[in-house]
């Protein structure tokens, strides 16, 4: 989904303005240091952070912390609401919802994670390499996010998996592939507003090394863009993945996604409407906390603001 | 295939471009039909914001458009089902049987399906509205037209909401992809048998030249969508009509 | 251009204008006097951030409350009082506006999207209550007044078709299309190049005869208020520091802030071609100094000047005009030089 770049209200800072780096920041301890990060994140994004961060512990230790077996069939009290026993109630064939949604994290984790790093180091790349050498590279590579985002990614994402087959592998695939465009059009032109800064013309002309100026002059400048943009692609992974999972040509039952949870309890909800309602409201907590990261950091990362600290 | 010539279908052995008109209909009622829904509601509630920034409407819009960006859109689309269909019975769970059946039973069997799918875009063009607005009442012929004594109504709704709708119009052109994606996930959700639904059964039979099919109607619905963006454009902005002379 | 005071048409007494963004409310405008008689021609100078546009647009009904908040002991137009907020309504079932502003960038002051005929009939209709074909016709008589050559086939035009001085006369024709009996104009030729302001300015001294029409016309630039003024106001950190007739301030300035204006710009009537600018820069408006608020600029201020405000006292005995120092009519120039 688009995103529409909205004024930065900061009312939603609540923790105040950004901190700039100043030599108190610099000699601080870690913890203090910590502590001032997230001050100068706001109160929102943090819980949002803590969120997903809460997400990853259960991700990693879902076989630890699930009450039950996830995918074993266990015959008795099928399509039972939320009770003390099994709190998020039993699906179709018995099984503990809480426990299909906690394994379920691992999925959307893994897709997001996967996602993420594989778009952002290709389309990374690709985009600093566009904005930097412009010309014929910059045009093919547009041309070619165009014609990738005339296609809508859901579409896109499901063509794909049509041809590879479905799985987790080619899920991830097929996500990368929507994702690269958008990140490679904001790290480009996050590198060309950033070449032709002063600083950056003049290392080129007194003839520095390309791939130096790009690396010291240019890169921890787009990292700050590309960052905010990872917490958006993480997002739609997520969201793209349970769409698929739910359509039925992502990961496939019996592993447990939240996508096809949703999509299992669908016939039930007449009967059972919790066993969609559970998984669902996970996607949606977890999407919520990551867009309300990237709010924050995009307020963090808004070069005016970050202007005021140099 | 650039004669518009997209082949057969292997499942069904007829000629894919009839295969898909035959599905279009559906699809394009219900893409047309949030389209709609969402300009009616989120420009005015963008408006809403923008006049009463830093407000209760204005914060109220904030937190239900960033909760509505992180619903996806067939849960969304199941919870409707619960609410209004299962628990209500205000709507049928079973809607595209009601379609022809007269105009409010056919109203009412599209209605969920497009709430659903005009739930996220009304986000993000309120969100769109709410900025335009603001940058626009910021401009000094607002100020010209209040020293006028012009009423608050007009100059919000005639002198500002015009130039405020240039940037409006380009997000819901550029989120007619992102709608007409939903509506492959809306059309499961709701069994309504159009694109998406024939794409689904298409990828699960392994049917290549329908898929490709759909992949490049959707595309060139989404590039012609964008080109009458650009003819809009011509109407909204005089400055664009003669070019910048 | 002559004065008539003894018939006021706008009266202000005590003007007070402070914006709150949510916080402590921040008082931008301290105070002000302001008269106006029946077609007198009076100016407000002043650096850029003194409240010059503030009380112009106060006075108009435009500031946007909140954040504004205006309060006044006395604001009204020909005893029509103009504190109630809002742009004044013409009373008595006359037609028009008592009142009517033009801005400093004709280039953004039209909206871009509307024909400036619409723009005009729009007025003509909502505001003098004509039918639309008498409004087309009027907006065509408006157009030629202000000098817009085949006015007749302009009106289709839109604002980005015309030159800036072109759109300024549009927006005069816009503010005359009301009928006002008082024009605030803010700054109207500052974006203008200098032969085009000087055609502005003549248009509006025509206008305004013909009229007798009453005019706060407000300018950084001392030569171009004196061109078109017969009573100044020299505004400085929101207040009134001095005022009189042109011709006695500018010849023999009381105030130190007016001196050093006067030695910073070149001769009167001539237009400004360098900006020379006094040393230092206004007080900002949330964290004002002590006393007078020019002391920190000052080169003749003393410890009573940073202490206490001074009062707004006559420039002369007998004369007309105030100055508002404790050291009025010692000379800077006397001095040596500013700080
Ligand atoms: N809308 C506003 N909100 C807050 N402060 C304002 C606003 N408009 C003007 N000010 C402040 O009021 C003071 C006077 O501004 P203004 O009247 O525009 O000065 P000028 O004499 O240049 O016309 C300035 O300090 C300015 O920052
Ligand atoms: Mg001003």
């Amino acid at each position: 989904m688009a995103r529409v770049d909205i004024q930065a209200d900061p009312t939603n800072l609540a923790g105040g303005m950004p901190l700039p780096d100043s030599p108190t920041v610099a000699v601080a301890t870690g913890r203090q240091r910590l502590v001032a990060g997230l001050r100068s994140l706001g109160v929102l994004p943090t819980i949002g952070l803590v969120v997903v961060l809460l997400l990853v512990v259960v991700a990693v230790f879902a076989p630890l912390i699930a009450p039950f077996d996830a995918t074993a069939p266990a015959s008795i009290d099928t399509l039972a609401g939320p009770s003390g026993a099994h709190w998020f109630g039993t699906d179709m064939y018995g099984r503990d919802v809480l426990s299909r949604v906690i394994v379920g994290a691992q999925v959307s984790m893994v897709v997001g994670f996967a996602v993420t790093i594989g778009s952002l180091v290709i389309g990374g790349l690709l985009g600093l390499v566009a904005g930097f050498v412009g010309g014929l590279v910059d045009r093919i590579l547009g041309q070619l996010t165009d014609v990738l985002l005339a296609v809508p990614g859901i579409l896109l994402a499901i063509a794909i998996v049509a041809m590879l087959g479905s799985g987790i592998r080619n899920v991830c695939i097929a996500l990368t592939i929507g994702q690269i465009p958008l990140m490679l059009r904001v790290v480009r032109s996050a590198t060309l507003s950033i070449s032709q800064r002063p600083m950056v013309r003049a290392a080129r002309a007194i003839g520095a090394r390309p791939s130096r100026v790009l690396l010291r002059h240019i890169a921890p400048y787009v990292w700050g863009t590309a960052v905010v943009q990872c917490t958006f692609t993480f997002a739609h992974a997520i969201l793209y993945e349970a769409g698929l999972s739910f359509l039925g040509i992502g990961v496939q039952p019996p592993e447990p996604t939240w996508g096809n949870m949703v999509s299992e309890a669908r016939a039930f909800i007449g009967s059972q409407p919790w066993n969609a309602i559970f998984p669902g409201l996970a996607i949606v907590v977890v999407v919520l906390a990551i867009n309300l990261v990237g709010d924050g950091l995009r307020d963090l990362a808004d070069p005016e603001s970050r202007g005021r600290g140099r | 295939m650039l004669t518009g010539d997209l082949g057969q279908s292997v499942r069904s052995l007829q000629p894919v471009t009839s295969v898909l008109g035959e599905r279009l209909p559906v699809t394009g009622l219900l893409a047309i039909g949030a389209t709609l829904l969402t300009i009616v509601v989120a420009v005015p509630l963008g408006i809403l914001a923008a006049v009463r920034k830093r407000k209760f409407a204005d914060r109220a819009l904030l937190v239900t458009s960033a909760l509505s960006l992180a619903v996806p859109s067939f849960f969304l689309g199941i919870l409707l089902l619960i609410a209004f269909a299962v628990n209500l019975r205000w709507f049928p769970v079973y809607g595209y049987k009601q379609l022809g059946e007269g105009v409010w039973p056919s109203i009412q069997g599209i209605a969920l399906p497009v709430v659903a799918l005009a739930v996220p875009q009304t986000a993000v063009v309120a969100r769109m509205t709410r900025a335009s607005m603001l940058e626009v009442l910021s401009q000094d012929y607002v100020v010209t037209a209040r020293a006028t004594g012009l009423s608050r109504l007009r100059v919000y709704y005639r002198h500002a909401l015009k130039n405020a709708l240039i940037p409006i119009v380009t997000v819901v052109g550029l989120n007619f992809g992102a709608l007409l994606g939903g509506t492959v996930i809306i059309e499961q959700v709701f069994n309504f048998p159009g694109l998406g639904t024939l794409l689904i059964n298409s990828v699960n039979a392994r049917d290549y030249s329908i898929i490709q099919g759909i992949v490049l109607l959707f595309g060139a619905a989404y590039i012609v969508i964008n080109l009458s963006v650009d003819i809009v454009y011509a109407y909204l902005d005089p400055r664009v009509r003669y070019g910048q002379s | 251009m002559t004065a008539t005071v003894d018939t006021p048409l706008l009266t202000v007494e005590d003007l007070r204008v402070s914006f709150a963004y949510g916080g402590r409310p921040v008082e931008v405008v301290h105070g002000v006097d302001l008269s106006v008689g029946v077609g007198e021609s009076v100016g407000i100078v002043g650096e850029s951030g003194s409240g010059k546009s503030v009380t112009g647009r106060a006075i108009m009904g435009i500031l946007p409350t909140p954040p504004a908040r205006t309060t006044a002991k006395r604001m009204e137009i020909a005893g029509q009082d103009l504190r109630g907020g809002g742009v004044p309504e013409a009373g008595d079932g006359h037609q028009g506006q008592p009142i009517a502003m033009i801005f400093q960038n004709p280039f953004t002051a039209l909206n871009p999207v509307f024909r400036v005929g619409s723009t005009l009939t729009e007025a003509l209709v909502k505001r003098r209550g004509m039918s639309r074909s008498d409004a087309t016709a009027e907006a065509v008589r408006l157009l030629d007044r202000v000098r817009i050559p085949n006015a007749k086939s302009r009106i289709r035009n839109y604002p980005h078709e015309f030159s800036g001085g072109m759109q300024q006369r549009i927006v005069i024709a816009l503010a005359l299309a009301l009928e006002p009996r008082l024009l605030i104009a803010d700054e109207p030729t500052t974006a203008l190049d200098v032969t085009v302001q000087a055609e502005i300015l003549e248009l509006l001294r025509e206008i305004q005869t013909e009229r007798t029409m009453g005019m706060i016309f407000i300018s950084h630039a001392l030569g171009v208020v004196a061109e078109v003024v017969s009573r100044v106001n020299v505004m400085y950190a929101g207040r009134i520091v001095e005022s009189g007739p042109v011709g006695s301030v500018y010849d023999d300035p009381k105030h130190p802030y007016t001196q050093a204006l006067l030695l910073a710009a070149p001769k009167v009537g001539q237009f400004r071609t360098r900006t020379f600018g006094i040393p230092g820069s206004p007080p900002d408006p949330s964290s004002p100094p002590p006393g007078c608020a020019f002391h920190p600029r000052c080169a003749l201020a003393t410890d009573v000047c940073r202490d206490t405000v001074p009062d707004v006292r006559p420039r002369l005995a007998g004369g007309s005009g105030t100055a508002s120092c404790h050291h009025a009519g010692e000379s800077l120039v006397a001095e040596g030089a500013t700080r």
